[in-house]
């Protein structure tokens, strides 16, 4: 089967400039380093990692916002990256993005309706009474009151706007949706309404997404399959059943032992990652984890482990895991 | 903090050259010195000759590469009235102007920051609104009317301070009071909205809840931060410091830098508006300068990089 | 805002006589606190009492907006001069509400030191980590020159800052957020107090750092034997650190009990929505079940319990009035119709 999205080795760099110092410079900030997935339709790739690991900058490379300085990402069969613009265009609608922040995405200005409907308009989709009434009806599929659509975004609740900017990025029918952090901004009770809405819509438009969140707990609950970030590549990949039950990365098990847990047992034995993430400009040569990890072993201050697959089809890039795993299988 | 130098330095000349371009472009295109200085009466011979011993017959651009070299050479021209060097015309004011300028920016330091650090601390109290309508009408108020008015007061009515010239201490305090108010005014405003700022900030109440002192917190924690944004405007303030008394110096018939301005560009005295303008950018410019270095020993955000820069 | 100068309407209940193993270290009783705003007062804590015991430790839940902050902001008179507060917070059996402000301030960062969430702008832009640490140990302790340095220098160390005497020279933006936690941490410690608050310490922070803090503060209580509030809106922090939980909602505790209790058996139709309605790592995946509705806006609150709008189980006594907090073997809760439902 063919996947609905495939990235591949996507590379995006930004040039810092280093003001200040007398010998300041331009250092490269490599915010997503060869990185590659495959989304099938109708699934979840849910992508964690901590702030500044990459993971937005991924999330615009994988709509074409941003143009990766290397690599693809093919969407349905066509290369967005070498699409000129109007092509592109076409496409976007049905690639759409939701961000974390929804006052932010909406506009002030607007009433909820207008907003909901603009993309039918900039698109020069349907006559005005049509696209009225898809935009009401979609508003009551994301469970918001026909009368509010007469209202502007801030008379509105934070989950509220939310169901906006869902109903507003679906309204092209999209189907691919990138969700970038969609319920952090949310208060705690209301968390739960929109993970419920988000796979609600999936089943009933036949979304594929791809997931991104800090919150461990929350990317479990929605996603097919996990990767995890950590300061511009993946590090582990796989399905979710495989990744909780045995993850081979470092990492990634210090990940999960520090999720905060109701469960005292857990809490037990587990082991905590000392200090802070390297600086994304002063990335140490061999593998990017190796000061963090309590495995580092020679080899890993030198050479940098790709992502590779086991047996089992679960990718990890950890020279430590890997061989003890390989071993393991053979 | 070299590049950084180079930069501001680079900038600060290019800023000067524009002002000195378009100085020149602007006086040679407003009128004829030769018809100002030598009067309407002139016969036409003696125009030409005037033009042509000033060099004011050559097509301008001549005369602009012709000035500009001067320039680098140090030499400013010749005062076409007072047939001496236009830098020594202009130089024996600038200590007049300073004398008046220097007591009125203190003034403004001395009334403006600590009014607006007082209304700030006392937000919508009726000491507030006092300071800040005081404040509004301080620079509402055209410098001339003010000054006028005062006269009216103090000199004419009252007869205790003297209406112009430059004397004695006496004269200063009229127009000093008049360029003062303004200022102060403008730095109130500027100093209360800063300082409301920073005591809306989270550091501000970790220091109230580490049980620090409230006029410490307001000296050691608030201060520091608010004067950032502040020092802008005291530094704009000292770029006009030469050339922000026009209209007042004329009031009281000031003899300063702002009266001989006034006097040389009606009479087209070329040379001697040219260094003034000049006095003027370069003020202006160095001024800029200082506030940047203030905001890096003020705030150590700008003069410490950053150990790691984050990126989602 | 101002922080000083704070309008009080203190209301003194008589003690009740109380029969209490030890000695509260915080007593909070029938605190009210109300913002003046345009449309009148309005009310955001409506009479909250709790203990804090010497060593103890507190966890305060709760979504944004339900007063559980405020409460204790309160306590310290943090709330500036907008916010109206009636009723008592004890330190010790002292009054703090209204309290003269030379009092405040030697409770302040003395007896009770506060740590917020934000730690980069919690911390002054302008002066070194080390001069900030100082400050507290000048005040509280009388340490100044050589031995305030070395103080510095062993705190910082203490709260895990590798390298401690480079860093007391370096300034808050140098430093990432997990480092400037542990410096707000370090200037709290620098007061030797009975009492920290810890105002969503690790709301800010990347959750591998986040659990480094909340292991340092175990560790600091355990040396230390300092009591804890733990304010935060995450059930698995407050899981992590505390010994109790309160749950509060819309100005009011709702539900209060040990830990093991409230999340082995919660009574309160909030506290079991919340538990249910967030996904956790250690359950099977199913759907979620989310609470109803939003969170009334203060001014707008309800007649009867707060909850009741968002609670399938109310009846017409729920919208009529508001329940008490009510004990019962150790636990309390505040409901008409306690559910009993295992988590």
């Amino acid at each position: 089967m063919t996947p609905l999205v495939e990235a591949r080795d996507l590379r995006r760099h930004f040039r810092i400039r280093m003001g200040g110092a007398l010998l300041g410079g331009v250092k490269s900030l490599k915010a997503v380093d060869g990185v590659s997935f495959r989304i099938e339709r109708g699934r979840t790739l849910g992508l964690v990692g901590e702030s500044g690991c990459g993971k937005s900058t991924l999330a615009r490379l994988a709509l074409g916002m941003t143009a990766p300085d290397a690599g693809q990402v093919v969407f349905d069969g066509v290369d967005v990256t070498r699409l000129p613009t109007g092509e592109w265009r076409r496409l976007r609608r049905r690639m759409q993005m939701v961000f974390q922040d929804p006052l932010g995405a909406l506009d002030r200005r607007l009433t909820v309706l207008a907003q909901v409907e603009e993309p039918l308009r900039i698109h020069g989709l349907a006559a005005p009474a049509e696209r009225r009434e898809r935009a009401l009806g979609l508003l009551e599929g994301v469970g918001l009151q026909r009368h509010l659509g007469d209202r502007y975004p801030h008379e509105l609740s934070g989950g509220q706007r939310q169901r906006v900017v869902l109903a507003r990025a679906l309204i092209l029918e999209p189907d691919f949706l990138v969700c970038d952090e969609p319920i952090s901004a949310l208060d705690v009770s209301i968390q739960a309404q929109v993970v419920n809405l988000l796979l609600e819509l999936q089943q009933k438009f036949g979304l594929t997404f791809l997931f991104i969140s800090h919150d461990l707990k929350v990317v479990r609950h929605v996603s097919d399959e996990i990767a995890v970030m950590y300061l511009g590549r993946i590090v582990e990949q796989g399905s979710r059943e495989r990744l909780f039950a045995r993850p081979e990365h470092p990492y990634t098990r210090a990940l999960i032992a520090a999720v905060p847990t109701l469960d005292r047992e857990r809490r037990r034995g587990r082991t905590l990652l000392a200090g802070d993430p390297p600086s994304p400009l002063d990335l140490p040569k061999g593998c990017r984890f190796q000061a963090r990890c309590p495995l580092a072993g020679p080899l890993c201050r030198h050479i940098e482990p790709e992502l590779v697959t086991l047996a089992d089809g679960h990718r990890v890039a950890c020279h430590v895991a890997a061989g003890a795993t390989l071993e393991r299988a053979a | 903090m070299l590049r950084f130098l180079v930069a501001k330095l680079t900038r600060a000349f290019l800023a000067i050259l524009f002002v000195v371009t378009f100085a020149f472009v602007v006086l040679r295109l407003s009128g004829d010195p030769a018809l100002m200085i030598l009067g309407p009466e002139t016969t036409p011979e003696a125009l030409a000759a005037f033009r042509k011993s000033w060099g004011l017959d050559a097509p301008v651009w001549q005369q602009f590469l012709g000035y500009l070299g001067n320039l680098t050479e140090g030499r400013f021209g010749q005062s076409m009235r007072d047939a001496r060097p236009a830098i020594d015309v202009v130089m024996e004011r600038v200590p007049i102007t300073l004398w008046l300028m220097l007591p009125a920016l203190a003034l403004k330091i001395l009334l403006g920051v600590p009014a607006g650090v007082l209304a700030a601390l006392k937000r919508n109290s009726t000491l507030d609104r006092a300071i800040m309508t005081f404040s509004v009408m301080g620079y509402a108020v055209p410098n001339f009317v003010l000054g006028i008015f005062l006269i009216l007061i103090f000199a004419v009515q009252l007869g205790w301070l003297p209406s112009s010239g430059s004397a004695t201490w006496a004269h200063l305090i009229l127009p000093v009071i008049v360029l003062g108010t303004a200022g102060a005014g403008i730095l109130a405003r500027f100093t209360r909205s800063a300082m409301l700022e920073v005591l809306g900030q989270p550091y501000v109440r970790t220091a109230v809840a580490k049980g620090v002192p409230w006029w410490r917190v307001v000296n050691w924690h608030a201060l520091p931060n608010a004067a950032i944004p502040t020092v802008t405007v005291i530094g704009f303030m000292m770029g006009s410091l030469i050339a922000g008394a026009v209209v007042t110096e004329s009031v009281f018939a000031w003899p300063g830098l702002g009266r001989a301005l006034v006097v040389a560009v009606s009479n087209r005295d070329l040379a001697v508006v040219q260094v003034i303008l000049l006095l003027v950018a370069a003020c202006m410019v160095t001024s800029n300068l200082i506030v940047d270095m203030l905001y890096g020993w003020l705030d150590p955000r700008t003069r410490i990089p950053k150990a790691g820069v984050g990126g989602g | 805002m101002g922080v000083e100068a704070l309008a009080h309407r203190v209301e003194f209940e008589p003690p009740a006589p109380r029969v209490l193993p030890q000695a509260p270290r915080l007593a909070f009783r029938d605190l009210k606190v109300s913002f003046a705003a345009e449309r009148g007062l309005v009310p955001v804590v409506h009479g909250v009492s709790f203990d804090v015991l010497p060593g103890g430790t507190l966890g305060l839940v709760g979504e944004s907006g339900c007063g559980k902050s405020v409460t204790c902001m309160a306590a310290l008179g943090l709330l500036g001069p907008r916010a109206v507060v009636s009723g008592s917070a004890t330190l010790d059996g002292r009054e703090l509400i209204g309290a003269s402000t030379a009092e405040l301030d030697r409770v302040r960062g003395g007896r009770i030191a506060m740590i917020f969430q934000d730690p980069m702008s919690s911390l002054n832009p302008v002066h070194s980590v080390g001069r900030q640490i100082r400050e507290s140990l000048s005040l509280h302790r009388g340490l100044e020159g050589r031995a305030a340095e070395a103080e510095a220098k062993r705190l910082l160390d203490r709260v895990g800052i590798p390298s401690a005497g480079q860093r007391m020279k370096e300034y808050p933006h140098q430093l990432s957020g997990g480092m400037n936690q542990r410096a707000m941490i370090a200037i709290a410690l620098a007061g030797e107090p009975d009492v920290l608050i810890a105002d969503e310490p690790t709301t800010a922070l990347d959750v591998t750092i986040q659990a480094q803090i909340l292991d340092l503060l175990a560790d600091i209580r355990a040396e230390t034997g300092m009591a804890i509030v733990l304010i935060s809106h995450d059930l698995g922090v407050i899981a992590e650190t505390c010994d109790d939980v309160a749950v509060m909602y819309c100005g009011r505790i709702v539900e209060r009990a040990p830990v093991e209790t409230l999340f082995a058996g919660p009574r309160h139709p909030y506290t079991i929505g919340l538990l249910h309605s967030l996904p956790r790592l250690e359950t099977q995946i199913g759907a979620l079940e989310p609470i109803a509705g939003v969170v009334p806006e203060p001014w707008a609150a309800p007649a009867g319990c707060a909850f009741a709008p968002r609670c399938s189980g109310a009846s017409a006594l729920c919208h009529a009035k508001a329940p008490q907090l009510a004990r019962s073997g150790g636990r309390s809760v505040a409901c008409h119709h306690p559910q009993i439902r295992f988590a």
